[in-house]
């Protein structure tokens, strides 16, 4: 492995090493601000964990009545993707 | 009403398998799956971070994580279009076999 | 001063326009091959872009009249609900990405004549400009990360697109792979703000979030958010993948990746910071980011000898004298960075496009065998040299007033080291561009000859040309564009904020 390869292998080892350090002190050591900051005109839709089987159900429906917009670009974003393998994997005509 | 932090250490675990799976392995495939790991546990952290409220479960973060699988299946798919296509050249899926791709 | 429009199915028009376009490119390339027309695909292709860059002024009219348009669908506001929001600030970026789309499609209507695969090829680039201008328009940060993945996708498979040679696919593979772990970072952080506020929307976390004392949680999401954003913008160290995507990208690919899609990305980190942070908090990260993508940018570009990969670095350098201006944080430094957007478009645009009719015309990409090249491509090789000439920020190009605007704004918001690093960098970066320019003026080796290009080519590279000569020359109408584009962000928070909190 050449010199180069050997020193980015180091750094980022010691990189990982350090954001994992970092992280757990976060999580553990300081408390994550849960909701502190909801702006108060927002007026929230929860849905009560009770009947187990419901959630699914009221979550899709939440989707489907707030994100339509979103879905709709998650639609192109899947046409773009077939569009993307189609691309890659056409033979083409001879090689150039 | 789930403890917050023992799924918060398990997010930060997570992304720390996630990214030395994809620096350390040689297969293809191999650092395809780490980045996989890796849009996992972010949507473990929105998934977590929604039942913070007691009794109750917000339904916004299930439709974000519900997208954002969908948009993350996309882009690995692509990229296993593009491991093929690498076959094609070397025949092989060794990643130190490529000749430019210094990390 | 605001319009909301939220009954039935409605997107900002520019983005109708291309996505129903990218949609039917797909038919249309299915048709010509049943027919048999020849070039059906290219000029439905410029059909489709001209369209665009017509819609772009008829929402203009309307955005100039009503301040802040809010567009959502089904009636489903904000904020739950996705929801576009365009103020002057989109308008510029979207004009930019369909102004540089339009002149590159023109050119690789000659370039790509002989390739495979046209349909797809078309079809991409019209998604990958649907995507840029999705994600400028967005008013909510999911809606953003759905566009912003639109447009990744996109690129990683128009990088790769060449894929009889190993170069391209490796490259597009390590670009695909980097780019998707920012995009893991992203949605980390996106659950930390939602973890905060409740909400996803731009309006609502700027009512809530923005004061917020430092916390080290603030600092957690501040470090996300710039690895998220910074990969896609080549920020240094998350640069790698650049210079090995952009040489092995097809020419005209890489003068929209160079020229509009890094720009996008730090269009998103701008206004996801200024609109997340309180500005004074930023400086010093910000600057510091600056001067490390800049210097390192400029010393490795002195060192390479492929024409393309030291264009690539200069990409680099410039995105670090844009960060300069988000250093600043004032009004003026924004407008800096958005002048200096559309100029690099232009100018680095115009320079990926040259050198592609050079290295179609000889087939090779090394500086020192293209010695000469002068003489026998004459029109090609004025474009390239005024084209350096306004990356290097020599004044009568519109280069040199860009960069003006962004160091003096970095003196006047008190980081005054930032603007001298500035400087200087911008006179190191003139060493290698004169090298090119002695390359071209150079007397050639025997036995070397080169047509000039297609006609079509030069016609695109003197358009820019041109462009850039009378951009350096008279100004006034785009910096006074560029200002009320910033104003809108800056000083417009508060109309923003109201129109979709009412």
């Amino acid at each position: 492995m050449s010199k180069m390869a050997r020193y980015g292998n180091v750094a980022a080892a010691f990189t990982i090493v350090l954001a994992l350090l970092v992280f757990s002190w976060l999580s553990v050591g300081v408390d994550f601000p849960v909701f502190e900051f909801v702006p108060e005109t927002l007026r929230r839709q929860l849905v009560p964990v009770e009947p187990y089987d419901n959630i699914a159900g009221l979550s899709s429906r939440f989707l489907w009545d707030n994100r339509a917009l979103d879905l709709t670009g998650q639609a192109f974003v899947i046409v773009a993707s077939v569009v993307c393998c189609l691309a890659l994997l056409k033979l083409g005509e001879g090689k150039h | 009403m789930v403890p917050l932090e023992p799924i918060l250490v398990s997010v930060g675990l997570m992304f720390v398998i996630g990214l030395s799976c994809l620096m350390v392995k040689r297969d293809m495939v191999r650092i395809l799956i780490g980045v996989e790991i890796l849009f996992n546990a972010a949507n473990l952290c929105f998934i977590a971070l929604s039942t913070q409220v007691p009794g109750f479960v917000d339904p916004y973060a299930h439709s974000m994580v519900m997208m954002a699988i969908v948009l993350d299946g996309t882009v690995i798919a692509v990229g296993l279009a593009m491991v093929m296509n690498v076959y094609k050249h070397y025949k092989t899926i060794d990643i130190r076999k490529l000749r430019r791709l210094k990390w | 001063m605001v319009e909301v429009i939220s009954q039935g199915i409605n997107l900002p028009l520019p983005l109708l326009v291309l996505l129903i376009g990218g949609l039917t490119s797909l038919m249309v390339g299915l048709l010509s091959e049943r027919i048999g027309v020849a070039r059906l695909r290219e000029v439905w292709m410029i059909i489709v872009s001209s369209a665009t860059i017509i819609s772009i002024y008829y929402l203009n009219q309307s955005v100039q009249k009503a301040g802040v348009i809010v567009i959502s669908v089904w009636g489903q506001l904000p904020p739950f609900g996705g929801c576009f929001e365009i103020d002057t600030l989109s308008i510029f970026m979207s004009g930019s990405v369909a102004v540089l789309g339009f002149l590159v499609a023109i050119y690789s209507i000659s370039y790509m004549e002989k390739e495979s695969r046209l349909t797809e090829f078309y079809t991409l680039m019209t998604f990958m400009m649907a995507g840029m201008t999705g994600v400028v328009m967005a008013g909510d940060l999911f809606t953003l990360f759905v566009f912003w993945e639109l447009m990744g996708l996109s690129s990683y498979v128009l990088v790769a697109f060449l894929k009889s040679r190993w170069g391209p696919i490796e490259a597009g593979f390590k670009y695909l792979v980097m780019s998707a772990t920012a995009g893991a970072f992203l949605i980390l952080s996106m659950s930390i703000i939602y973890g905060m506020t409740g909400t996803l929307n731009f309006a609502a976390i700027a009512d809530s979030l923005r004061g917020a004392p430092t916390s080290p949680w603030i600092m957690a999401l501040f470090s996300t958010l710039v690895v998220g954003f910074g990969v896609k913008s080549a920020i240094v160290p998350l640069h790698t993948w650049l210079p090995d995507a952009h040489p092995e990208a097809p020419s005209p690919i890489s003068a929209m990746l160079s020229g509009i899609v890094i720009e996008t990305g730090l269009y998103a980190l701008a206004r996801v910071l200024f609109l997340t942070f309180d500005p004074t908090m930023l400086k010093l990260p910000i600057a510091f980011l600056a001067v490390l993508t800049m210097t390192l940018a400029n010393v490795m570009a002195l060192l390479q000898s492929d024409i393309k990969r030291l264009l690539a670095y200069s990409s680099i350098a410039q995105v670090g004298y844009m960060l300069v201006g988000l250093a600043a944080g004032t009004a003026y430094g924004f407008m800096g960075l958005f002048l200096h957007v559309f100029n690099h478009s232009m100018m680095k645009g115009m320079a990926f496009l040259a050198s592609g009719s050079i290295v179609h015309e000889t087939g090779t990409r090394d500086i020192n065998s293209l010695r000469g090249i002068g003489k026998m491509m004459p029109v090609t090789s004025i474009s390239l040299f005024i084209a350096l000439l306004g990356l290097g920020g020599v004044p009568g190009t519109n280069g040199f007033i860009s960069k003006y605007h962004l160091f003096s704004a970095a003196f006047g918001s008190g980081l005054g080291w930032l603007g001298i690093m500035g400087v200087l960098n911008s006179a190191l970066s003139m060493a290698y561009y004169i090298r090119i320019m002695q390359v071209l003026l150079g007397s050639p080796k025997e036995g070397f000859k080169a047509n000039e290009a297609p006609i079509l080519m030069l016609t695109v590279t003197m358009a820019m040309a041109v462009i850039i000569v009378i951009l350096g020359i008279w100004p006034a109408p785009l910096i006074s564009f560029a200002s009320s584009a910033s104003q809108s962000l800056v000083e417009g928070l508060s109309t923003y904020i109201g129109a979709v909190l009412g």
